[in-house]
C-alpha cells in the first residue's frame, strides 16, 4: 500500500511538471542568461562530457553511482560501497580503462576498477571516451575510456569548502577543500571520509523460512586526501603535481542462500593505493608537448577467518591473502598544427608494471608500451577526418600494429548536426592474475583484439527557448581472444582465449538546460540497448552462442531533472536497468535472469549566499518507492533511505 | 515550453514502467515426484545456482529445479550431498551451511539443520543420530535427523568426507587437509556407540568416494592428490579385520579417478577416469579399456540404477552451462540422456 502511495506521489510530482510548464511557461526566454555548465558531447568528437551539474549533485556519490545514473555506463554492484564494475557498450568490467589525469589506474593484476571507491569530490572533469578519442590512450580500454580530470584554476583566490552528510543506516560522509589560486600558482587539498554501518533490512527469500533480516557485516570506511599543486612556468609551460592516496576498509557480507552458516565468520578488503602524477605542458605557437610521469602502488589485503573447534574459538580457516602492486608510467605527447587545416601528433607511451601475490610463484613483471602517431585533416569545411596508428608491444611478446580512421562530416551546414563515423582496432593485456596466478595462470594467453565501428549522430540545435543537444550512436564492436576463466579437470581454474564476442547496440543521450521565469531547470537522459554474444566455436558446442552474456543487461536508462527557483531547489533521478542473465544455462532453468529494476531518488534543498559565501541544505530520498532489486545475484539491496547534507562554500 | 512538456510526459511513462510488475515465475509447482532418481546439480562456488532434478523413470522424464518449484526458495550454495532416510532427502548446502530436509515424494520443504561451517555428506548411523562431515573443521557433527538438531562434535583431528555405515562401524573418508591439519591419504574408522575414533588406515592421497561389495569387503578410490602427488590406487580392504587385502595403482601419474560406485548385485564396480571404466570384484588388475568412452564429454558423477539395471553418468560439459545426464545398458550403450543443472554432481535413487 505505502509503495502504492509512492508511485503516487510520483505520478503527481510528473503531473504537476507538466502542468506547471503547460501553466507558467512564458512565451519568450532570455537565452543569454542561461550559464551552460556542461555539454553532453563536444562538438564533433566522440566524447561525452559529463556535466556540471552531474558533477556538484553527485558530489558526496561516488562515481559508481554518478556513473550508472548520468550515462549509458551499467555499473554491477555488490552493494553499498560494495565491488562495483562497470560494463560498457557491452564489455565485462576489465575493457573500461580509466584514467585520472591521462594516467590509467586500473589494476595491473585485475585489469578492472572499483567505481565504489572513487569519490566525485575528487573530480573536477568527466569524460567518456570512445571511438579514436579512447584508442589513443593506453590499452585496455576495449569498450572505451572513462577520463578524470583535476584542473587549475588560477586567479581563484582563496576557496574553502565543507561538507557533513549523514544518512540511514549509520552511513557519514565528510569533505573538505581548500584552494588557493594566484596568476601563477593553484594550490588545492582535499579530503573526505565515508563510512557506513550499512545494516539495512531486507527480505530474504533466499532462504527457508523466508524472513526479515539486517544485512551483516557490510560496514565500510574510505578516507583519502588529494593534494594538486599547479604552477604556470613563464608564459608558456604548465607544471603540475597531483597526488591522490587512499584508504579503502570494508567488511565482506555473506550472500542471502549463506546467512546461517556457523563459524563466525569474518572478512574483509583493506586496500590501500597511492597514486602521483607529475605533468608538464608546454605550448610553443603550434607546437604543445605533454610529457607526464606517474607513480602508483597499490596494496589489497583480503582476509578470511571462521573459527570452530571445541571452544568455538579455534580458528579453523585462515585466508590472509596480499597483493603489491606497484606501476610506472611515462608519457610524451607532442601535437602540432601544420597550416589551418591539418594538425598532427605523436605519442609514446611506457607502462612497467610488478605484483607480488600470495598466490604468485614469483613477482609479476610486465613492461608495455605504444607509440601512437595520426593526424587530423581538414578536408573541407564541413569535412575531416582523423588517423591514428598505433604500434604496441609487451615484454616478450611480439608488437600488434592498431590503426584507427575516423571520418566527421557536418551534412548541411546551415544545421548544427554532426556525424562522426569511425573504425579500427585496440588491444588489452591480459591482466597479472592471468598470467601468473597459481594454480591456473597461463602465461600463454594471447591479448585479447578488438575490431570495432561506430557511427555517431550529434545535433546541437539552439531553437530560442531551450538549449538542448541529442545524441545517437550506433556500435559494432568484435573481441578476438576474449579471456575466461574456465574449470578444469584438475579441479582449479584456467583462463583461456576461449571466446569470440560480438557486442553491438546504440546508445541515445539528451540533455537540455533553461530558464523558466526565474526558475532554472536542467535535464539529462540516457538510454542504452546492448545485444553482447559469444560466437565462438566452444559458444557453439555448448549452446550458448548467440546468447547475452552474463550481467550486461539488454537496457539501461536514466533521466536526472533539476529545478532551482530562488535557492529552492529539487532534482529527480530515475535509473532502470534491464534484465541480466547470471549464469550460461538455459532460460528455462529458475533463477538464471535478473530482473529488470526501476529507482527513484528524490532530492529537495536551499542555497542560500551570503556575500562570498554559499550555505547549502539538501535532504535525499533515495529509491523513493522502496524497490526490492538485486544488481548481483543474492546480494540484496537496501530499500527506501535517506540522506542529510549541510555544505559551505567560500570564495 | 513543449519541450518541458515532453520532459513531463516522459516522467510520467516511467513512473508508470516503475510500478509494472516483475515475472518470474518460469517454473509452476509440481504434484508428486513418483519412482526415479534426483540428481543434485552443485551449481557454481558463491553464486547460490544449485538446483534439484528428478528423473521420473514411468513417464522417462527430467523435471528440474524441483526444490524452486515446490518451496519457492533456491536450493543455496553449492548442493554437496543428498541422502534418503524413510521419505526425507537431506540435501546438504555445503556453502551456505546447512541442510535442507525435503519429502521425497514432492520435494516439499520438511526443515532444515543449520549452523555448519562447511558440511559436505551425512550418513545416517542410528534412528535418531546421523553423521556430518565438514571440509573445514578436522571433525564430525553429530546430529539428530529427527529433532534437527547438532548434537556433538567428534574430533577427529582431520577433515572427512563420505562416510559409510558397515558393520556397527562408521567408515570415514579423509580427502581434504586443504583447512584442516593432518594427511588426507587415510580412511577413519569411528565408533557410532562411543562418538570417537577408534582406528584408522593408511591409503593413497585422496580418498574420495568408497563402496561395499557383495562379500562385505569395502572398495576405496584414491585420486592421488590434487596436484597429482602420488599415483591413484583403488584398495580392497576387510573391514573385519580393517586390512588392506587389494592394491591396484594407477598407471599414470596424471590418472585421477573418482566417482566409485557398485551395481544392486554387489558384484560390478564402475568409476571416472576421464572414460567410464568398470571391473568386476574379482579382477585383480585395473581395467585397460573403457566401459563407455568420454568423447567431448566432461563426465563428473556416476550411479547405477538398481531398478533399470542402467549405469545413469552426468556429464557437466564446461562447469558453468546445464549438465546432463546420461543413461548407459550394462554393455555401454546409450539408452536416453535429460538436460539437468549446472554442475550435477550426484545421482540420489528414489524407489
Amino acid at each position: 500500500m505505502r509503495r502504492k502511495l509512492l508511485h503516487i506521489v510520483i505520478l503527481v510530482f510528473a503531473v504537476w511538471l507538466s502542468g506547471q510548464t503547460i501553466a507558467n511557461v512564458p512565451d519568450t526566454l532570455n537565452l543569454a542568461a542561461i550559464e551552460v555548465k556542461g555539454s553532453l558531447f563536444q562538438k564533433g568528437q566522440m566524447k561525452l562530457q559529463v556535466s556540471n551539474q552531474f558533477i556538484e549533485g553527485f558530489k558526496g556519490k561516488d562515481l559508481a553511482f554518478l556513473l550508472s545514473h548520468s550515462s549509458q555506463i551499467h555499473m554491477k554492484s555488490d552493494g553499498p560501497g560494495g565491488l562495483t564494475t562497470a560494463s560498457f557498450r557491452g564489455t565485462s568490467a576489465n575493457h573500461t580503462l580509466v584514467l585520472w589525469n591521462e594516467t590509467p589506474v586500473n589494476a595491473p593484476n585485475l585489469g578492472s576498477v572499483d567505481f565504489s571507491t572513487i569519490p566525485v569530490f575528487f573530480t573536477d572533469q568527466i569524460g567518456i571516451l570512445w571511438g579514436s578519442n579512447s584508442a589513443k590512450h593506453s590499452a585496455s580500454g576495449l569498450g572505451g575510456t572513462v577520463s578524470l580530470n583535476n584542473k587549475a584554476r588560477f586567479n581563484s583566490g582563496f576557496a574553502f569548502e565543507a561538507a557533513q552528510q549523514a544518512g540511514s543506516f549509520g552511513s557519514f560522509g565528510s569533505f573538505l577543500s581548500i584552494g588557493y589560486g594566484t596568476k601563477k600558482i593553484h594550490v588545492r587539498s582535499r579530503v573526505f571520509r565515508k563510512s557506513a554501518k550499512n545494516d539495512f533490512p531486507f527480505f530474504n527469500y533466499a532462504v527457508m523460512p523466508q524472513e526479515w533480516m539486517r544485512q551483516q557485516n557490510a560496514d565500510f570506511t574510505n578516507q583519502g586526501f588529494l593534494q594538486e599543486l599547479h604552477w604556470q612556468t613563464g608564459k608558456r609551460g604548465l607544471l603540475s603535481l597531483i597526488s591522490w592516496n587512499q584508504w579503502n576498509n570494508r567488511n565482506l557480507p555473506p550472500i542471502m542462500t549463506n546467512t546461517g552458516r556457523s563459524g563466525q565468520q569474518k572478512e574483509y578488503i583493506n586496500d590501500r593505493f597511492h597514486r602521483n602524477v607529475l605533468s608538464y605542458n608546454y605550448f610553443l605557437n603550434r607546437i604543445r608537448i605533454d610529457a607526464r610521469i606517474a607513480w602508483s602502488s597499490e596494496n589489497q589485503h583480503y582476509f578470511l577467518r571462521t573459527s570452530g573447534g571445541a571452544d568455538n574459538n579455534e580458528t579453523v580457516t585462515l585466508i590472509d591473502s596480499k597483493n603489491q602492486a606497484n606501476a610506472l608510467r611515462s608519457s610524451i605527447n607532442i601535437e602540432a598544427e601544420l597550416g589551418s587545416r591539418l594538425s598532427v601528433f605523436v605519442r609514446f607511451l611506457n607502462e612497467a608494471e610488478s605484483v607480488e601475490n600470495n598466490n604468485y610463484a614469483e613477482t609479476g613483471l610486465r613492461n608495455r608500451y605504444s607509440i601512437i602517431a595520426g593526424g587530423k585533416a581538414d578536408a573541407f569545411s564541413w569535412l575531416n577526418a582523423s588517423l591514428l596508428l598505433k604500434h604496441e608491444f609487451a615484454s616478450n611478446r611480439s608488437g600488434a600494429f592498431l590503426p584507427f580512421f575516423e571520418v566527421q562530416m557536418i551534412p548541411v551546414s546551415s544545421i548544427p548536426l554532426y556525424i562522426i563515423t569511425s573504425a579500427g582496432m585496440k588491444l588489452r593485456h591480459p591482466g597479472l592474475n592471468d598470467l601468473y596466478w597459481f594454480p591456473g595462470g597461463n602465461p600463454a594467453l594471447n591479448p585479447e583484439l578488438s575490431k570495432s565501428a561506430d557511427v555517431s549522430f550529434q545535433w546541437n540545435p539552439v531553437t530560442g527557448l531551450l538549449q538542448h543537444q541529442f545524441m545517437f550512436n550506433v556500435y559494432y564492436s568484435q573481441i578476438i581472444d576474449w579471456i575466461q576463466w574456465r574449470p578444469t579437470s584438475y579441479r582449479y581454474w584456467e583462463p583461456v582465449n576461449l571466446a569470440l564476442v560480438n557486442a553491438r547496440g546504440f546508445e541515445l543521450g539528451y540533455q537540455a538546460e533553461t530558464k523558466i521565469g526565474s526558475a532554472h531547470l536542467f535535464a539529462g537522459l540516457n538510454y542504452s540497448f546492448t545485444r553482447t554474444t559469444d560466437e565462438s566455436r566452444a559458444a557453439q558446442l555448448e549452446n550458448t552462442a548467440g546468447k547475452q552474456l552474463i550481467y550486461i543487461p539488454d537496457h539501461h536508462g536514466n533521466l536526472f531533472v533539476r529545478v532551482e527557483r530562488k535557492g529552492i531547489f529539487a532534482s529527480y533521478v530515475f535509473n532502470y536497468v534491464g534484465k541480466r542473465n547470471v549464469t550460461h544455462a538455459s532460460d528455462d532453468l529458475y533463477r538464471n535472469i535478473l530482473n529488470h529494476y526501476s529507482l527513484h531518488h528524490i532530492s529537495l534543498g536551499y542555497d542560500l549566499t551570503v556575500s562570498k559565501s554559499e550555505w547549502s541544505f539538501e535532504f535525499q530520498i533515495h529509491n523513493v518507492t522502496d524497490t526490492e532489486y538485486q544488481s548481483v545475484m543474492w546480494r540484496p539491496m537496501p530499500g527506501r533511505h535517506y540522506t542529510i547534507g549541510l555544505q559551505y562554500k567560500f570564495r | 515550453m513543449n519541450q518541458v512538456r515532453i520532459l513531463g510526459t516522459i516522467m510520467l511513462f516511467m513512473a508508470f514502467w516503475s510500478c509494472s510488475e516483475d515475472n518470474q515465475e518460469v517454473n509452476p509447482k509440481l504434484s508428486t515426484l513418483g519412482k526415479g532418481f534426483f540428481v543434485l546439480n552443485q551449481g557454481n562456488y558463491t553464486l547460490a545456482n544449485s538446483s534439484l532434478s528428478f528423473y521420473n523413470t514411468d513417464s522417462a522424464k527430467m523435471t528440474n529445479q524441483v526444490f524452486y518449484r515446490t518451496n519457492k526458495v533456491p536450493l543455496g550454495d553449492v548442493a554437496q550431498s543428498m541422502m534418503i532416510n524413510g521419505n526425507y532427502g537431506y540435501l546438504v548446502v555445503n556453502n551456505s551451511g546447512l541442510i535442507y530436509v525435503i519429502k521425497t515424494f514432492d520435494a516439499s520443504f520438511a526443515g532444515k539443520i543449520e549452523g555448519f561451517q562447511s558440511p559436505r555428506h551425512i550418513c545416517f548411523v542410528q534412528p535418531d543420530k546421523a553423521y556430518v562431515s565438514d571440509l573445514q573443521l578436522p571433525g564430525i557433527h553429530v546430529v539428530d535427523p529427527v529433532d534437527l538438531q547438532i548434537k556433538g562434535f567428534i574430533e577427529t583431528g582431520k577433515s572427512a568426507e563420505q562416510m559409510l555405515v558397515v558393520n556397527e562401524q562408521v567408515f570415514a573418508l579423509n580427502w581434504s587437509n586443504y583447512y584442516t591439519p593432518g594427511d588426507n591419504n587415510t580412511l577413519q574408522v569411528i565408533d557410532p556407540i562411543e562418538d570417537r575414533v577408534a582406528d584408522s588406515i593408511i591409503l593413497a592421497k585422496e580418498p574420495n568416494s568408497m563402496v561395499l561389495d557383495k562379500e562385505g569387503y569395502l572398495w576405496v578410490l584414491c585420486s592421488g592428490g590434487f596436484m597429482n602427488e602420488e599415483h591413484a590406487a583403488l584398495f580392497r580392504i576387510n573391514t573385519q579385520t580393517l586390512d588392506v587385502e587389494t592394491r591396484m595403482n594407477f598407471q599414470n601419474i596424471t590418472d585421477s579417478p573418482f566417482g566409485l560406485t557398485i551395481d544392486n548385485s554387489g558384484e560390478t564396480l564402475y568409476f571416472i577416469n576421464r572414460d567410464i571404466y568398470s571391473l568386476t570384484i574379482n579382477d585383480v588388475s585395473l581395467p585397460e579399456e573403457a566401459f563407455v568412452m568420454a568423447g567431448q564429454r566432461n563426465f563428473y558423477s556416476i550411479g547405477f540404477d538398481p531398478v533399470m539395471k542402467q549405469v545413469i553418468v552426468s556429464d557437466v560439459r564446461n562447469y558453468i552451462v546445464d549438465g546432463q545426464v546420461l543413461m548407459f545398458s550394462n554393455d555401454g550403450t546409450i539408452i536416453d540422456s535429460s538436460k539437468v543443472g549446472i554442475i550435477p554432481g550426484q545421482i540420489i535413487f528414489n524407489y
